[in-house]
């Protein structure tokens, strides 16, 4: 039992995570129906971006954190406009769309590999590991942090989406692209917008990821991805509160299928889940089933 | 003549939004009848109801003695229901004859066996299919245009290979969805002479139509949608002169003006 | 009719040259591995532009049919001593089934699932690869896998297997070709086209798709079989995500959709970065840029900008040069729209 619960707190820390790196997703494919290859791969470039400048350069981590949003949320608007957005002004079929993430995923991806290398390496932290002992259960400070501010951002974008200007804006686009245009709202812009947020959330979550786990190597891209798009799917397309509980239960499954099966089996569970979902519930957990107009 | 579409009952709601509601209509074989009715009246949704693109809440559509309801759009293409879309919907990277041999594909079908070891048996057939849709294409008129890119044709033209296409498929019942739109009255009339020469082959038409003229030309029988319900139903003097019709399309008031007074 | 006819001829020819080039003394051993990894690779790709190509559905699990391939016709042979042929059918045909399995369910939602889901299932795929020891030796891997061996007569040099791999590549070409170019194939093509339409002319568009899936890795599990009892070892490490993005490189360099395209690029993307070894590290980059770049060359606008029209001069001029050598007959003049 107590196991059971060391697990279930591990899953939570876990499921932080996989929130921020879901939410992005979510956002991305609620505004643009389009399954962003790239997530997990941006993922994986903030953390190394982070690596690059906190031990490699040796700056400070908050100045690193900085320097690394600014660059993924530039990474993230170039990759919309310039790659995304010519697409969508001359209305290419979906599958250019799929191309071109993959495209795009692949080459961040070995542009890392290409300089880095692909040997796993040490990843910095804060607290070096220390934890909490509340009974039998142990929580690492670096878990409770990353909860923590998981929740923060998750209520802020909350917040941010109910009653900006901005975050209304996207949902308006999210739900009619056309409509929102002929209410004056810059479509592209908001597109964009939307690319950053979900880019640095990407980022911020590899960095913590990294934190927890305490390497970096560069798969750490394609695992999540998978993960992500689970979480997404299993919340219900488009529902980033959805995404949310997704990620929590595939952190969870994740956690006891490491847990009471195997380690090696862990990445397994989220395409089981996968799998259960597009069998039995397409539409997500908390989503509705949408007819297609005609 | 032997009813050909039974329709009773019909509802449709998306949300709590009644889109269709009790609709009933009968096609007898051989008629040319038509379904009126303001923007919003639900019309494409009852075609879309009888084309299988959504599935009815309620009610019954009996096809040439078949209750139908509830099966896939492609069933009802293979029974010989088969729909025009208003906005056009052709196959926009392939050429006329490819979308017209598109609309032959279950009219000709040779095994698997003989597509896969390309059988002398498989490329007559696949001659003849050539040949039964460039001359289908010849028959309309389109000769000059098979192998070009359809989305490279002018509007008028186009319109006219979505009404080939689907008559490739060798359909029963034809149900058109605002053929007129965006023709100018000269092309109406060639439309409705093309409706004409449609019926004479031997198919039924279910049209939706706003251009007046061409329903009182063509319809034997015409049915008003507003708001979902069905307003009245008769012949083209009926219709056109009851007055909750011409309300709907005027504004209340609008059968005084109507009839000066 | 002369044309065809020509082309015909042409097509004979150039079958009859590859076929005798290990005879003419031109291959060194290591230019026939490269030739044989080649065919199998333009197996890959021309089955996977079925599904992919023509049908518009973009699949990212072509390596898991590869192994499943692979891995059939090993194991059978390892373990049970089966002849390289019966392997090959049982590969093909496992990997088809479980193709039926992922696609029916997949195939009914839009097209990014099938991407993501097939680009797991072949993860997955890998990962049992690595996991299930007893029956695949892991990242060990499997040994001894015979080469095939027809009454006694042993394929065990490159020459011989070369023949034996382009034998069984023009027999999936050929099914593959008629697949495309019959009411199947044009099917699909409307499918990629606009699935709404394609359901209303009486296209069963799930079943469709689901088939060609299946047909797609049918041949992808062929192809692996192949590569299995060429190699006589294979490992998980062979299977990677690399593999489909590879693949699916080459149908997009091939045309997206375009039979013959797709043996083009498959042969010059085998071939190519045997050449250029220097550069291996830089290879899947390439291919990353290669896909986007390839997207968005569909923005050019051909007919207008000034980007189109010279990429349009340069094509009919390539085109009418072609054409000159087949026909020995002037290009007609391409008239203007209608």
């Amino acid at each position: 039992m107590t196991y059971f619960l060391q697990l279930t707190i591990n899953a939570i820390a876990l499921g932080s995570i996989y929130a921020l790196t879901a939410v992005g997703y979510s956002m991305v494919y609620g505004i643009l129906e389009l399954v962003n290859f790239a997530h997990g791969s941006v993922f994986m470039l903030g953390a190394f971006s982070y690596y690059i400048f906190a031990v490699l350069v040796g700056l400070p981590w908050y100045l690193s954190f900085l320097i690394t949003f600014i660059l993924i949320g530039i990474v993230g608007f170039a990759y919309d406009r310039l790659t995304l957005l010519p697409l969508r002004r001359t209305n290419q079929p979906k599958f250019t769309g799929l191309i071109c993430t993959l495209g795009v995923s692949i080459v961040l991806q070995n542009l890392v590999f290409v300089f880095m290398g692909s040997n796993t390496r040490q990843f910095p932290t804060f607290f070096e590991g220390r934890y909490l002992s509340l009974g039998p259960f142990n929580i690492s400070f670096i878990q409770i942090l990353i909860v923590c501010l998981s929740v923060a951002i998750m209520v802020a974008l909350s917040l941010f989406v109910k009653k900006a200007k901005l975050g209304v804006a996207m949902r308006a686009v999210a739900q009619n692209s056309m409509a929102s245009e002929w209410m004056g709202i810059n479509v592209n812009s908001v597109v964009s917008l939307t690319f950053i947020i979900g880019s640095v959330l990407a980022a911020l979550s590899g960095i913590l990821s990294c934190m927890s786990f305490r390497s970096l190597d560069i798969t750490i891209g394609s695992t999540i991805a998978i993960k992500a798009f689970t979480a997404t799917v299993l919340g219900g397309i488009g529902n980033l509160g959805g995404a949310v509980l997704g990620a929590f239960i595939v952190a969870m499954a994740e956690s006891y299928t490491a847990g009471f099966i195997s380690s090696d089996m862990r990445d397994l569970s989220a395409f089981v889940i996968l799998m259960l979902v597009l069998l039995f519930r397409p539409n997500g957990l908390l989503g509705k089933a949408v007819q297609k107009k005609v | 003549m032997k009813e050909l579409l039974t329709v009773k009952n019909l509802s449709k709601s998306f949300g709590g939004i009644r889109a269709v509601s009790d609709i009933g209509l009968k096609v007898e074989e051989g008629q040319i009848v038509s379904i009126i009715g303001p923007n919003g009246a639900g019309k494409t949704t009852v075609f879309n109801l009888l084309s299988g693109f959504y599935s009815a809440d309620e009610g019954e559509i009996i096809f040439d003695g078949k209750p139908v309801a509830g099966r896939r759009a492609y069933d009802f293409a293979h029974n010989g229901m088969v729909r025009t879309f208003q906005n056009l919907r052709l196959f926009k990277s392939m050429s006329v004859l490819e979308n017209v041999l598109i609309g032959r594909q279950h009219v000709t079908r040779y095994t698997p066996l003989q597509m896969m070891f390309n059988t002398p048996k498989k490329r007559r057939m696949e001659q003849k299919d050539r040949a039964a849709a460039a001359e289908l294409v010849a028959e309309m008129g389109m000769k000059d245009m098979l192998n070009v890119r359809c989305d490279g044709l002018p509007y008028g033209q186009q319109k006219k290979l979505e009404l080939v296409r689907a008559l490739a498929t060798q359909p029963k019942l034809l149900m058109l969805d605002e053929p007129a739109a965006g023709l100018n009255p000269q092309e109406s009339q060639e439309l409705a002479d093309f409706i004409f020469s449609i019926r004479d082959r031997g198919i039924t038409i279910l049209v939706i139509e706003h251009d007046m003229s061409l329903i009182n030309k063509i319809s034997d029988y015409i049915y008003v949608m507003n708001h979902g319900e069905l307003l009245c139903e008769g012949t083209s003097d009926v219709v056109m002169n009851d007055e909750q019709v011409i309300e709907a399309y005027i504004g209340k008031g609008g059968a005084k003006r109507v009839s000066g007074n | 009719m002369k044309r065809s006819i020509v082309s015909k001829i042409i097509l004979l020819f150039v079958i009859l040259l590859v076929a005798a080039l290990p005879f003419l003394g031109v291959l060194s051993q290591y230019t026939q591995r490269i030739a044989i990894m080649c065919f199998i690779y333009i197996i890959l790709a021309t089955s996977l532009n079925l599904i992919s190509g023509v049908a518009g559905q973009v699949s990212m699990g072509h390596a898991g049919f590869f192994a499943i391939g692979a891995y059939t016709s090993a194991i059978l042979s390892v373990d049970f001593q089966m002849p390289a042929l019966v392997g090959l059918l049982c590969g093909g045909l496992l990997s088809g089934l479980f193709a039926l399995a992922v696609g029916w369910p997949c195939l009914k939602l839009s097209g990014g699932y099938l991407a993501i889901f097939t680009l797991g299932f072949a993860e997955v795929i890998r990962l049992i690869c690595i996991n299930w020891r007893s029956l695949t030796r892991g990242n060990y891997g499997l040994r001894g896998i015979s080469r095939p061996s027809f009454g006694g007569y042993v394929l065990d040099t490159n020459l011989k297997y070369y023949l034996y791999a382009f034998v069984i590549m023009l027999i999936c070409l050929f099914f593959l070709h008629n697949l495309g170019k019959s009411w199947f194939g044009r099917n699909l093509a409307a499918i990629k086209d606009d699935e709404i339409p394609a359901e209303a002319m009486g296209i069963n568009v799930h079943l469709s798709k689901t088939i060609a899936f299946a047909i797609s890795a049918f041949f992808a599990g062929v192809a692996g079989s192949v590569y299995a009892h060429f190699m006589t070892y294979i490992d998980p490490s062979a299977f990677v995500s690399d593999v489909s993005t590879t693949v699916l490189g080459m149908v997009v360099l091939g045309g997206f959709g375009s039979f013959y395209g797709c043996i083009a690029s498959a042969s010059v993307l085998t071939a190519l970065p045997e050449m250029l070894r220097g550069f291996s590290e830089y290879r899947m980059l390439l291919y990353g840029f290669v896909l986007v770049i390839a997207m968005l060359l569909r923005t050019v606008d051909v007919k207008n900008s000034a980007l189109g029209i010279r990429l349009q001069g340069v094509y009919r001029t390539v085109s009418g040069s072609v054409r000159n050598f087949f026909t020995g007959k002037a290009s007609p003049k391409k008239g203007k729209g209608v």
